[in-house]
């Protein structure tokens, strides 16, 4: 387990290191300045965007801008967001809990669901509820994001008025309320966004799931535990279950990428601003230190969660575990 | 006696009524505007966007304001602020302003002359990098003889000098940033949490989420009636209006078209017009982008850009993407502005003399592919278009098809607005859709469409030129009546219709959502912000959220 853990560190280091490289020659290539569209004004005298982009050293040569940044990046400096007039460290801390939560929950509600949903149709194989529910899954597969995300907003918001269209809090001095009364108040703000990355989520996992259900329920250990008089349900969650899951969890490692990816609209939509609203938003305005440390925390968060979801896929492998 | 009694009087409850409407009516409540940006900053001197004034200049009062007939011209109709009175030197090189004595800081204090002093300095200081001082280029100094009058002294007379400087210059609490160094003004605590003499004051900021504030209850010209004022931001325009939909918000600064469809049917929402300052169109590059000393190898030709604008049906045009929420372009300028003029002589739609025009100048379909060529040069160019905006590439789909017919081929080019900007700085483009949000002042039109040079001309990427239009725009930035300003101004627009250095798309008619529970007057076109403090709330309606919201001190 040790070397396991020491062997992903290295290679994340390095993962790390090779996109942040990657990222910013590829920013250089980029058409746009940042201060094009903030500084865009027909009364503005060009002299002062060129004024600008000196005080921030964005006149200076790339390879004299990479190497101060990877030295600042060393000492732990992520450098200045000029779009936001704040220090890209500030801005981060801000966003990445947000997005860290929406995924977070996103995450558990998903996994949780589609585990429930494949072991329902493992359970009624080739009957009814497997048909309606592999079609329901097939369609949070087939439907982009942004159109669920729509929909939810128009009926479950703005028609039914269930949920707030957008935002993380209710107004006002919120931090005087109770804290059940604050953690109710997130619930129902994370709900929209939470939920529209939750089907994408569980339709994936449900999928996986029962297909590798099915191909467990056909096993011998499987026989002998009907043969022992075990309940179809005991024998689907206490024994096809446990050794069906593995491939599942490391499927969530590779989907997390594409879950911080997915949140990208979803912070847009929904108006979470978490990381990837930021990462948009600092795109638009070419704000070249803020993309980076976005880019670098995404990386650093996938590669971390991908280590996880081997350590946890490794912990709860039966087969594996027993091993001397 | 008695007709001079009641002659005054009558003149007291005018003014009264006319400087204390504020205190009439009910006040309480809270009104949540749906933004789709945030302020980038809430230091006056850095801010640019329109998002950054509406919230700045909520917190922070000018000397003096534009009035509702928006002029620029000397200081007609303008609105004593914290200068409660101003006077002219006889050369009019110097306006002294007297300061209202009642106006305070948030904190307290006096406003007195030394912050518009202190301002002055923040803004003409190259280390603040304040992006609007060069409107300030004019004020020589400003002199202090007491805590209540400053005194402006201007390097040389001009029309609009009095707009220029008021417009601009905001005063700063100059007791709480002197101490703070000019470079490290731009992200200091005391600005991120700004202390302002305004209407309303700062409460909270979470940047990309919400701003509060609330009413200052002891604002020199009364109280305003609303309890605070909540800015929710959200960067997707579908979301911005859903909250307005669903009654999460009072107030949208511009319905798209799209929203119209979805108001709701028991018109809890309407939709409010006021003018707008926004006018688009297709601008050609005069030179060629691979050797900008050579004339463009289309557009070099006048007669070929007014053959061009003869075959666009800009009304269809129009019809097509907004119906009747915008208005066939005329020329340079919004029909908003005071300068605007009507009854220019534009260039009609016509293909068929399009196409004729086309024959004359020797282009013809001679390989039968359906577009025009001339010495084996095909007519065609590329039309580049911000992604961001689904109007200007709706416009660019019916133009293509448009000039098509008159054997054209246009090729659309996307582009990020960072990267559409890009471009057009480096006159990288055939033709662009473009789209000019001017002011009140005729100014704007100089640095659009003047012959492009360090002092003018700064944003004519297709560096078109044109000695009429120039002395024109020239002379009537220089004139002294509003009569002679509009005379140049006209030749100067028809000058530029007639050389079509671009094609005059449309003008789009703002229409703020405002929800029925808020009553707000009218909204001026420059600033629908402008009269924030005389807004109210019916008290029949108020939401749980009104009572809710941080309270007023």
């Amino acid at each position: 387990m040790t070397r396991l853990v020491v062997t992903r560190a290295l290679h994340a280091a390095a993962v790390c290191a090779v996109v942040a490289t990657s990222v910013f020659v590829l920013l250089q290539f980029a058409p746009g300045d940042p201060f094009a569209t903030s500084l865009d004004g027909a009364d503005i005298p060009p002299g002062v965007r060129a004024e600008w982009r000196a005080r921030y050293g964005f006149d200076r040569p790339p390879t004299e801008r990479f190497v101060r940044w990877a030295g600042a990046l060393a000492r732990g400096e992520l450098g200045y967001s000029a779009s936001r007039h704040q220090t890209v460290a500030a801005v981060v801390s801000d966003a990445v809990p947000r997005t860290l939560l929406l995924v977070g929950v996103a995450l558990v509600i998903g996994f949780a669901a589609g585990v429930g949903i494949a072991v329902l149709q493992a359970r009624h194989h080739r009957r009814w509820p497997d048909r309606v529910l592999g079609a329901l899954t097939l369609g949070g597969v087939a439907v982009p994001e942004f159109l669920l995300a729509l929909l939810a907003m128009t009926w479950l918001g703005v028609r039914w008025r269930l949920f707030p269209v957008a935002g993380i809090g209710s107004l006002g001095d919120t931090a005087a309320w109770p804290l059940w009364e604050q953690v109710a108040d997130l619930v129902w703000h994370l709900a929209l966004p939470a939920i529209v990355l939750a089907i994408a989520v569980a339709s994936r996992v449900a999928r996986h799931q029962r297909a590798a259900l099915l191909g467990v329920l056909d096993e011998d250990f499987i026989r002998t535990a009907r043969a022992k008089g075990l309940g179809e349900w005991d024998v689907l969650w206490r024994h096809a279950l446990p050794n069906a899951i593995g491939p599942v969890i490391a499927l969530l490692g590779l989907a997390l990428p594409s879950l911080v990816g997915g949140a990208v609209l979803i912070e847009r939509i929904f108006g979470w601003p978490g990381m990837g609203l930021t990462l948009f938003d600092a795109l638009l305005a070419r704000d070249y230190p803020l993309v980076l440390a976005a880019v670098l925390l995404a990386t650093v968060l996938a590669v971390l969660a991908r280590t996880l979801t081997d350590v946890i896929a490794e912990l709860v492998a039966p087969r594996r575990t027993r091993e001397p | 006696m008695t007709r001079i009694f009641l002659g005054r009087l009558a003149l007291v409850l005018c003014l009264a009524a006319a400087c204390g409407g504020r205190d009439r009516g009910p006040t309480g409540g809270i009104v949540v505007v749906s933004a789709g940006a945030d302020a980038e900053t809430l230091f006056p001197p850095l801010v640019v966007t329109n998002q950054g004034r509406a919230v700045t200049e909520l917190i922070y009062d000018k000397l003096a304001d534009i009035g509702p007939g928006l002029n620029t011209i000397g200081d007609a109709g303008f609105v004593p602020k914290l200068a409660s009175t101003w006077e002219w030197s006889r050369d009019s090189l110097t306006i002294t302003f007297h300061m209202n004595p009642n106006a305070r800081w948030h904190d307290g204090r006096p406003v007195t002359a030394r912050d518009v002093q202190y301002a002055f300095k923040v803004w003409t200081d190259s280390a603040v990098g304040a992006v609007q001082r060069s409107a300030l280029a004019s004020v020589d100094s400003i002199a202090t003889p007491d805590a209540l009058t400053a005194r402006v002294h201007f390097r040389e007379r001009a029309p609009e000098q009095f707009f220029a400087f008021v417009y601009t210059l905001i005063p700063l609490p100059a007791h709480r940033l002197a101490a703070i160094a000019d470079t490290a003004l731009h992200d200091a605590a005391e600005v991120r949490a700004p202390v302002g003499n305004g209407p309303f004051r700062f409460v909270s900021w979470m940047p990309r989420v919400r701003l509060e504030l609330a009413a200052n209850a002891a604002y020199y010209a009364g109280r305003p009636r609303l309890d605070g004022v909540v800015y929710v931001v959200a960067a997707q325009g579908a979301t911005v209006a859903a909250r307005l939909l669903a009654g999460e918000a009072d107030f949208l600064e511009q319905l798209a078209p799209p929203d119209f469809a979805q108001l709701p049917a028991d018109h809890s929402v309407r939709a409010q017009a006021y003018g707008g300052f926004d006018y688009l169109f297709v601008q050609f590059n005069l030179r060629d982008p691979a050797a900008t000393e050579r004339a463009h190898p289309i557009f070099g030709d006048v007669a070929l850009r007014r053959a061009l604008t003869l075959g666009v049906n800009r009304t269809a045009i129009v019809r097509s993407i907004f119906d009747t929420l915008a208005r066939p372009a005329i020329g340079p300028f919004s029909r908003t502005q005071w300068t605007a003029d009507t009854t220019l002589r534009g260039i009609p739609f016509d293909s068929a003399l399009a196409a004729r025009a086309l024959d004359s100048l020797g282009w013809h379909d001679t390989n039968g592919d359906g577009v025009r060529e001339r010495g084996g040069r095909p007519l065609a160019f590329s039309l580049l278009v911000p992604a961001s905006s689904r109007a200007r590439q709706a416009a660019a789909v019916l133009l293509q098809a448009q000039l098509k017919t008159i054997g054209v081929r246009v090729t659309i080019e996307q582009a990020d607005f960072n990267a559409f900007l890009d471009r057009a700085h480096r006159a990288a483009f055939d033709a662009l859709v473009g789209g000019v949000r001017t002011s009140p002042s005729p100014r704007g039109v100089r640095d659009v469409w003047s012959t492009p040079g360090p002092a003018a001309g700064t944003q004519n990427f297709g560096r078109w030129s044109n000695t009429t239009f120039d002395a024109h725009v020239d002379s009537a930035l220089a004139a002294t009546s509003a009569g002679a300003v509009r005379a140049h101004v006209r030749t100067a627009y028809q000058a530029a219709i007639d050389d079509a250095p671009a094609i005059w798309l449309y003008e789009p008619r703002l229409f703020a959502g405002v929800h029925r529970r808020l009553t707000v007057g009218a909204l001026r076109p420059d600033a629908w912000w402008a009269n924030v403090a005389s807004w109210s709330i019916d008290p029949a309606q108020r939401l749980p959220r009104d009572r809710r919201a941080s309270p007023t001190p």
